[in-house]
């Protein structure tokens, strides 16, 4: 489903983030990318979804070539792929249910959600979304009432809305407390059951990576080290990797 | 090395050098305004005679003004309402983080910088030539004020919004107006709505004196008392105006700090759709009955607006065409009002430094004293200093003098609040440290707090000094000197050629000022 080959990408033409790149994501899996800090992680992600642009190689969604995207074409790309940020990202002073609403706006004209006019069906997949991270107590709570694991569980919620075929998160749980944490996790685990969505997941912490991912692809200055399932995986790739 | 002694005394020396020398520099701008201390003290009794009679007002008079009064207010809320409208627009295209294309900043930045620095007391004088006496020129004027301050209060703050939550929206594959729409808009309506008010409580007090030049509003017939010297009216007015701006001021500073719990959570989704559908109702009704409230209450037709906007264009024409031989009348005035300004910033300060010491609560000699002093302190920053300066026409006499106290007794006002509040903020810490030495409060004020707090003190009386030099430009506008009377005189002789040339120059002393302060206020951080 995407098709990433021979990526390169140096940041202000003098910091190489990612060198030598290659890898495919199917439909379904549930894909983990750990590495040390500064090894591209981030970058490889956002690569995905046309944030970053590569400078060399190229990245294929459904056999789009994302860097040739732009302005509409690119907006509808994005809106098919779910991105959860580290920092959650959500408009603390709107509900809980205005900033799920807001995974619809790639769906909507301009003009109509200027108003912000949404369509029932818009609000009956809100509405399913918070059911499924579990927070359809919360609906209209202001954002800035939760607690750091309810936003970031309400950031997947509005990626959910948009109707996804994957999802990216990077270090989602990094600013969460163990507990909260686990349950973001279990909340993109339950995701990918239910719907089939992949999950794509830049994770530090290798133990949660190794309970959850199915596959793991270990980054190390800007190259792949290994790519493969997670029970075989030994703990010297662990090793080498952070060496 | 430096010994403890040489240490001492060169401290000392630098002290004292520092001392002399505000000195010196006091005594040049007092020079400069024609600085008088027994003019003042024998024209006390007229100015306490004036001051007295506002204590007594005469209901028969404060009839005939209150139509004048409900149309300053009026034109207060109006241009507040519009200017802050277009003005949260603006900001939202103009911000570098948030504007549609990177060009439009630096197109419309400086544009806007420039505009600002000229007072909206000019925009009015020149407006009244190009659509005659009434308050729809005064309304263009605080629409101008509004949007401009606007702008800039709002962009700064739109500017220090995270770009995480630009990408919150962007990353769903929202469009730009929708990142604005549903990330900025919401994140920034508080803010918006505090600017509002503050914006407000400036209106409301330019909205008193645009009279003066003819602009609407109850300053017209202030000015009408004040040419035919009628003191008794005066005073009816001037105490009418106070207790407006007092509780107008009221009112904004009650919202603004309740703003915060104004979120009303919903039940159920079919409430939130109709709150949503009745938001959106509300704003376009409001918009409709703003627009109607507008249109009719503007006293210009269709035909006057057409001709008026020909000759601005004529004037626009001219003024750009600047009088180069008019150069050293214009440095004159500049210099006049920039020594209006200096002596307003210096005396103002260096009382509001005494002053404060007996105004915060954490060194005032008592809680009474205090309260006492602070409303004095909000007395006097509540008039604009161009009603001040008519108070000392009475006592000295309309010239530079009356101008300047009049600035210095604002600019004491304003500091004086600022300041004290900095120095309850500044919290007993640094004062109990010095005060178990065995010293006394006023001790610990002058060794602990004051040098602490000092640089919040510079940065404070540089922002007033900005401000007061704007205002040294329009008080020649009543005769209270500076380059306002030269600003007037060319206006009423539309020697636009001339005008074109003050405005110029006004411009560039703001900027130098603007540019001269933050560079000072960057090094002192
Ligand atoms: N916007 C940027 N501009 C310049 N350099 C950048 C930028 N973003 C990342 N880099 C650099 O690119 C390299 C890879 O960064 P990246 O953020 O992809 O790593 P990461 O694995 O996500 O690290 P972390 O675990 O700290 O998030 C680093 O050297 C980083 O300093
Ligand atoms: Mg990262």
């Amino acid at each position: 489903m995407i098709t990433v080959q021979d990526l390169y990408v140096t940041y202000d033409k003098r910091t190489p983030a990612l060198r030598g790149v290659s890898l495919d994501f199917h439909d379904g899996e549930f894909v983990g990318i750990i590495g040390l800090s500064g090894s591209g992680k981030s970058t490889l992600l956002k690569t995905l979804n046309g944030l970053v642009s590569p400078s060399k190689g190229k990245v294929f969604v459904e056999d789009k070539d994302v860097s040739r995207l732009k302005g509409k074409e690119l907006r509808d790309l994005r809106r098919g792929i779910g991105f959860v940020f580290q920092e959650f990202n959500l408009v603390d002073r709107s509900s809980v249910l205005e900033n799920v609403l807001i995974g619809r706006l790639g769906y909507q004209s301009s003009f109509k959600s200027f108003f912000g006019v949404f369509q029932d069906e818009d609000y009956r997949l809100a509405e399913e979304a918070l059911e499924t991270v579990g927070l359809k107590e919360k609906t209209f709570e202001r954002g800035d009432q939760l607690s750091g694991g309810q936003k970031q569980r309400v950031a997947i919620a509005k990626t959910l809305a948009q109707e996804p075929r994957v999802i990216l998160a990077d270090e989602p749980v990094a600013s969460l407390d163990r507990n909260s944490g686990k349950a973001v996790m279990d909340t993109f685990q339950r995701i990918q059951q239910k719907y089939g969505i992949s999950i794509i997941v830049n994770l530090h912490d290798v133990d949660l990576a190794r309970k959850y991912c199915h596959r793991l692809v270990g980054l190390k200055n800007g190259k792949i080290l290994f790519d493969q399932k997670t029970e075989e995986i030994s703990d010297d790739d662990i090793t080498g990797l952070y060496s | 090395m430096m010994t403890l002694r040489d240490y001492i005394a060169k401290k000392k020396k630098k002290n004292r050098i520092w001392f002399f020398g505000i000195l010196l520099f006091w005594a040049v701008t007092a020079y400069g305004v024609n600085f008088d201390l027994f003019r003042i003290i024998s024209g006390l009794p007229d100015m306490f005679n004036l001051l007295g009679r506002m204590f007594s007002p005469e209901f028969s008079y404060i009839r005939e003004a209150m139509p004048r009064l409900l149309e300053t207010i009026e034109m207060a809320l109006v241009s507040t309402t519009l200017g802050v409208l277009i003005g949260v627009l603006i900001a939202l295209f103009t911000a570098k983080n948030t504007t549609l294309h990177p060009i439009i900043p630096k197109i419309i930045g400086p544009l806007l910088t420039f505009f600002r620095t000229i007072p909206n007391l000019i925009w009015a004088a020149i407006l009244v030539t190009i659509f005659s006496v009434g308050k729809f020129p005064g309304m263009i004027a605080l629409t101008i004020t509004a949007v401009l301050i606007t702008v800039k209060l709002l962009r700064e703050y739109i500017e220090t919004l995270n770009k995480n939550l630009l990408n919150g929206v962007e990353s769903v594959g929202g469009s730009k107006i929708q990142v604005l729409r549903f990330a900025v808009l919401p994140t920034i309506f508080e803010h918006s709505l505090s600017v509002y008010f503050i914006v407000l409580e400036i209106n409301i007090r330019s909205a008193t004196i645009l009279g003066l030049v003819g602009a609407g509003g109850i300053g017209q017939i202030l000015w009408r008392d004040l040419n035919h010297l009628r003191y008794d009216n005066l005073a009816t007015l001037i105490i009418l105006l106070f207790l407006t701006i007092l509780i107008i001021d009221f009112i904004s500073v009650t919202i603004r700090k309740n703003l915060k719990k104004f979120y009303i959570p919903r039940t159920s989704i079919a409430s939130f759709k109709l709150q949503q559908q009745k938001k959106w109702g509300g704003i376009i009704a409001l918009l409709i009955l703003g627009f109607l409230w507008l249109f009719f209450s503007l006293d210009i037709t269709a035909e006057r607006l057409i001709v008026g906007l020909g000759s601005g264009r004529d004037i626009i024409l001219r003024m750009v065409q600047i009088d180069l031989s008019y150069i050293p009348r214009l440095i004159e005035g500049l210099l006049e009002s920039v020594h209006i300004a200096l002596f307003a910033t210096i005396t103002g300060g260096v009382g509001a430094v005494v002053l404060s010491y007996f105004t915060a609560y954490n060194t005032a000699p008592s809680p009474i004293v205090a309260v006492i002093l602070k409303g004095v302190v909000n007395l006097l920053r509540t008039f604009p200093p161009i009603i001040v300066a008519i108070i000392f026409f009475r006592g000295v006499g309309p010239g530079p003098l009356a101008g300047a106290m009049a600035l210095g007794i604002y600019t004491l006002g304003v500091m004086t609040k600022l300041y004290s509040e900095v120095i309850e903020s500044a919290g007993t810490s640094i004062q109990q440290g010095i005060m178990v030495t065995g010293s006394t409060k006023l001790n610990s004020y002058r060794y602990g707090i004051l040098p602490q707090t000092f640089p919040n003190f510079i940065s404070l009386i540089l922002y007033r000094l900005e401000s007061n030099i704007r205002t040294s430009t329009i008080l020649g506008i009543i005769g209270a000197g500076g380059i306002g009377t030269l600003l007037s005189t060319n206006i009423t002789w539309r020697n636009w050629e001339r005008v074109g040339l003050l405005i110029l120059g006004i411009a560039l002393l703001m900027i130098a000022i603007e540019k001269i302060s933050e560079r000072i206020r960057k090094r002192l951080i």
